[in-house]
């Protein structure tokens, strides 16, 4: 009884293993060209089958193809009416049980014309932490195979590092690409020229701070906070602007303004300490 | 008596179904709830260098390793079933919309297997959304009840966009047989 049992497991796996490989090779009579090139226009190959299935298995996808016998020889087509990935491939022809597989080239039959997809980063560049900008390219076609950048198709990628200059301002990487834009900002402040004037009519004090530059007399950006600090009898008075055309202003009350000891600061940047003082 | 044994049924339908379609494989989960089963055993041998002006940082390969495998598995399974849905996760807007105008489902048995990498980093962006690349890939082919090893060159451009690097483009080069 236990024998029979290991007989029935023995033949159950063994059947198992039959159903796992039923393929046995077709005679390889196919003579094929190196390149498939798709749409495909169809080709002959000479298979010795009543029945007859086909596949190119493509680097990325699979692609059936019509078989149709004459003349005692098969034609395959495809009605793959797009471009494909190209690269290496296996032609499948399967009749019945019987499989025979070649390894093909497939490739596109339209001359691909391929788009440069040009990288910058980063988008935004502060000329206080860099000078330079990454830029990376490579070309694409439709079909998102990469094409070589040199006739030795060796090269696909590039990269370097663009040197900016120093003028801040909005720069594109491709002249006819708004998406490939960068943006270069000013460094921080330099120094901070300030002045002031007494107007007696309005009773108040007008100070004012500018031009704001960078080391490369890049303007400060519009918006930039303007802390003006008067410091008189122990009490301090803080006055902030916003810088517009690299200009800031206030106006005080004379009488905080008179004798006071004024500083305007820019984040880090400080100006001398200044004691406003009438003429 | 009957209206009792349909409600029992059901009850047992639901309870089955709860045993045993683990939460991670249930339709209409978010995508990153959901396992990915094409890719979640998938270990190919992986090394890198890098040739790239700006070098990419260990931490950051780790994960980009991680998605470039899935992404892998996901191409072996695209190439045996022309399904696009799976991998989607893998793939930008303009692999994904290439690949939805090619075949219908189908289904082969030749099968293809990436067993290992060796990935020469081309550029790498300091704001790590960018990589591009090249890879010695050993690859195994199952064909027609044998199998046959090959060395490919291939090179790729890969996105980082939301959770994961995606495959932007591609270029298989040519393949060399081996032992």
């Amino acid at each position: 009884m236990k024998t029979q049992t290991l007989r029935c497991i023995l033949i159950a796996g063994l059947g198992a293993l039959a159903c796992r490989n039923p393929k046995t090779a077709l005679p390889d009579l196919v003579s094929l060209p190196d390149t498939l090139k798709f749409s495909l226009a169809g080709f002959q190959v000479s298979v010795d089958a009543d029945t007859l299935e086909a596949w190119v298995s493509g680097p990325v996808q699979t692609y059936p193809l019509h078989a149709k016998k004459s003349a005692g020889s098969w034609f395959l087509t495809s009605d793959q009416p797009h471009g494909v990935v190209e690269g290496p491939a296996s032609l499948v022809l399967r009749s019945g049980s019987k499989q025979l597989v070649k390894p093909v080239w497939i490739a596109n039959a339209a001359t691909a014309t391929g788009t440069s997809s040009v990288y910058f980063t980063p988008k935004t560049i502060n000329l206080d932490s860099a000078q330079d900008v990454h830029r990376m390219e490579h070309l694409v076609d439709v079909w998102r195979n990469l094409l070589a950048l040199d006739s030795g198709r060796t090269l696909y990628f590039d990269e370097r590092l663009i040197e900016l200059g120093t003028r801040a301002g909005t720069y594109r990487g491709v002249a006819d690409r708004p998406l490939s834009s960068y943006y270069v900002h000013s460094g921080s402040c330099r120094d901070i020229p300030v002045r002031y004037r007494f107007n007696d009519t309005a009773g108040m004090a007008v100070i004012s701070a500018g031009p704001l530059t960078d080391d490369w007399n890049n303007e400060q950006a519009g918006g930039t906070l303007v802390v003006f600090a008067l410091r008189q009898k122990g009490k301090v008075w803080r006055y902030e602007s916003r810088l517009l055309h690299a200009h800031a202003s206030v106006a005080v009350p004379k009488e905080q303004a008179l004798g006071a000891i004024l500083q305007v600061s820019v984040h880090r940047t400080h100006s001398p300490l200044i004691e406003l003082v009438q003429n | 008596m009957k209206r009792l044994m349909a409600v029992m049924l059901v009850l047992g339908g639901w309870l089955l179904y709860r045993l045993y379609v683990p939460i991670a494989d249930r339709e209409g989960l978010p995508e990153y709830v959901r396992l990915d089963r094409i890719a979640e055993n998938h270990q190919p041998e992986m090394r890198w260098t890098h040739h790239s002006i700006f070098p990419p940082d260990s931490q950051s390969m780790v994960e980009f390793l991680r998605d470039y495998a899935a992404l892998w598995a996901h191409l072996n399974h695209l190439r045996q079933t022309n399904d696009v849905q799976a991998g989607k996760a893998y793939y930008t807007e303009n692999w994904f919309r290439q690949i939805c105008r090619n075949p219908a489902p189908f289904q082969a048995d030749n099968r293809r297997h990436d067993l290992s990498h060796y990935i020469g980093v081309e550029n790498w962006s300091q704001d790590k959304l960018i990589c591009t690349l090249s890879d010695t890939v050993k690859l195994r082919y199952e064909e027609s009840g044998t199998q046959r090893n090959a060395r490919a060159l291939v090179w790729a451009v890969m996105l980082k966009q939301g959770d994961h690097w995606r495959l932007d483009a591609i270029r298989f080069g040519t393949e060399e047989p081996m032992p």
